[in-house]
């Protein structure tokens, strides 16, 4: 290990942190951890480009919101983001589950009462990992989860061995090799499985498209989309918000339906995104202090 | 993992709580009040699982910290600011115990015996609770306005013995009442 690797680890994104979280959902009290995350959460507001990718977003979600109030809202963001991430690795170690409420449950009910599969798409907004762990619990069907590979190696190789505490009913897929992964996905959607896939940020070599989200202009990932064209399958909008201590609440949209209405694939495609882009505008709207973007989503609020 | 479903009132199980004064006071609630239907609900009955048992104790437990190191301090310094200083400190102060024995005592002592334990959460649950009884049994002969603090921290300690006693004695109609409510 070279000099400059060792401090790496105590990155923001490094596996110390990871490894941190760990021990203290196996150490901390119970009745102690509302202190730690509260003290975990002031601290990482020293992160600053992290810090400052909140406060830009939200001069966007809450135009002519104050700076100052916008800092207290950040605190908020990592509070709720700290939460989450400890109920799921809470989940993972020791299998605790939150409490549930549901909205839109004749959604969820259709998704996973359709013969075939359909695509599942979801924002980083509270506890997408939990959402899907819980949702191959309690249904007999197969969910693939694609999600970003960490961008620290060891942090990577420590989450892939995390993985291997994973059911059978959750595979997990990477969406850094995008042509394998599209025949992958292609497959086991039309198999019957679920494919659960953020949709609300595009990883570099990601096909994306141009849409507005809050008056600026951003991208979201073609993959979902052009996915469910191919397939012929539905796309259901679904958010796992947390709502309380240990306490989340599933959204389910109505499906959002992929059709070839035209011979231009890419308007097609345009509309489907765009009624997207309509429903995670409403659901970040009322649920801001869970969306977990911590760099500017456009290019216009990073200038 | 037990769920009960559609009652918003199946909160107050004295099975989703984890202290005897929280069971017990969840238990009247319980009792005494009527169902509140709300479909959709899917309540977990785990004993660590109530929101306001744990946040009523991290808040106690904060602010008591925070009172004793105000007097601790405000023996060097004037009372603003030892309010200043421990409205910074106590967050770091409260965690000290938690590194100290989760993070060196606990394993060192692993290693001295040969144990095999990755999770220490109730073996530090226990420490904190009797710093906390020494600390305040400490504070309660001092003068001035933190032997109230610690002399309500010493009262907490005393109602949920009490309530442990109670508890005990109203465990067949504990068991009663969660049967109805379908666990």
């Amino acid at each position: 290990m070279t000099q400059s690797a060792w401090w790496r680890r105590f990155l923001v994104r490094g596996v110390f942190w990871r490894q941190f979280l760990r021990w203290a959902v196996l150490n901390v009290p119970i009745w102690l951890e509302p202190v730690v995350i509260a003290f975990w959460s002031l601290f990482f507001l020293l992160w600053g480009p992290g810090r400052r990718g909140v406060m830009r977003n939200l001069t966007a979600i809450l135009p002519g919101s104050w700076a100052v109030t916008n800092f207290f809202r950040t605190f908020r963001v990592f509070w709720n983001y700290a939460w989450t991430i400890t109920d799921n690795v809470r989940f993972k170690e020791r299998r605790v589950v939150p409490d549930w409420e549901f909205e839109g449950s004749q959604h969820f009910e259709h998704m996973t009462g359709l013969p075939g599969g359909s695509i599942m798409l979801t924002a980083h907004m509270g506890s997408y990992d939990l959402g899907a762990h819980l949702f191959a619990e309690m249904s007999d069907r197969r969910i693939v989860m694609v999600r970003a590979p960490e961008i620290d190696p060891r942090t990577r190789e420590y989450e892939e061995r995390q993985q291997e505490l994973l059911g059978q009913g959750l595979r997990i897929g990477f969406n850094t090799r995008a042509e394998s992964l599209a025949f992958d996905l292609l497959e086991a959607v039309q198999a019957g499985e679920i494919i659960a896939v953020q949709g609300d940020r595009v990883t570099p070599g990601i096909a994306a498209y141009p849409t507005t989200l809050f008056g600026k202009r951003t991208l979201m990932p073609a993959g979902p989309f052009a996915l469910a064209m191919a397939a012929r399958v539905p796309i259901y909008p679904v958010f796992v918000m947390r709502s309380g201590r240990r306490r989340y609440r599933l959204v389910s949209g109505k499906p959002i339906r992929v059709e070839r209405r035209s011979r231009n694939r890419d308007e097609d495609l345009q509309i489907a995104i765009d009624e997207w882009a309509r429903d995670l505008e409403q659901v970040i709207r009322g649920g801001w202090f869970q969306w977990f973007t911590f760099e500017p989503y456009s290019e216009e609020l990073a200038a | 993992m037990n769920f009960v479903r559609d009652r918003a009132d199946l909160r107050w199980l004295p099975s989703r709580h984890h202290f005897a004064l929280a069971r017990l006071v969840a238990y009247l609630i319980l009792r005494f009040s009527g169902p509140r239907p709300q479909p959709g609900l899917a309540l977990v009955v785990d004993r660590y699982q109530s929101q306001p048992e744990h946040y009523a104790m991290a808040i106690w437990a904060t602010l008591t910290a925070g009172c004793y190191v105000v007097a601790v301090l405000n023996v060097w310094m004037p009372m603003w600011a030892a309010v200043l200083t421990a409205i910074i400190i106590t967050g770091l102060i409260v965690q000290i115990p938690l590194f100290t024995i989760g993070a060196l005592v606990l394993p060192l002592w692993e290693r001295l015996t040969g144990a095999r334990e990755q999770r220490h959460e109730k073996a530090i649950s226990v420490a904190y609770m009797v710093l906390y009884l020494l600390a305040s049994s400490y504070f309660v002969t001092r003068p001035g306005w933190v032997r109230y603090v610690a002399a309500f921290s010493l009262l907490v300690f005393a109602a949920n013995a009490a309530a442990a006693v109670l508890m005990f004695l109203l465990r067949g109609a504990v068991r009663r009442l969660e049967q109805r409510c379908g666990i």
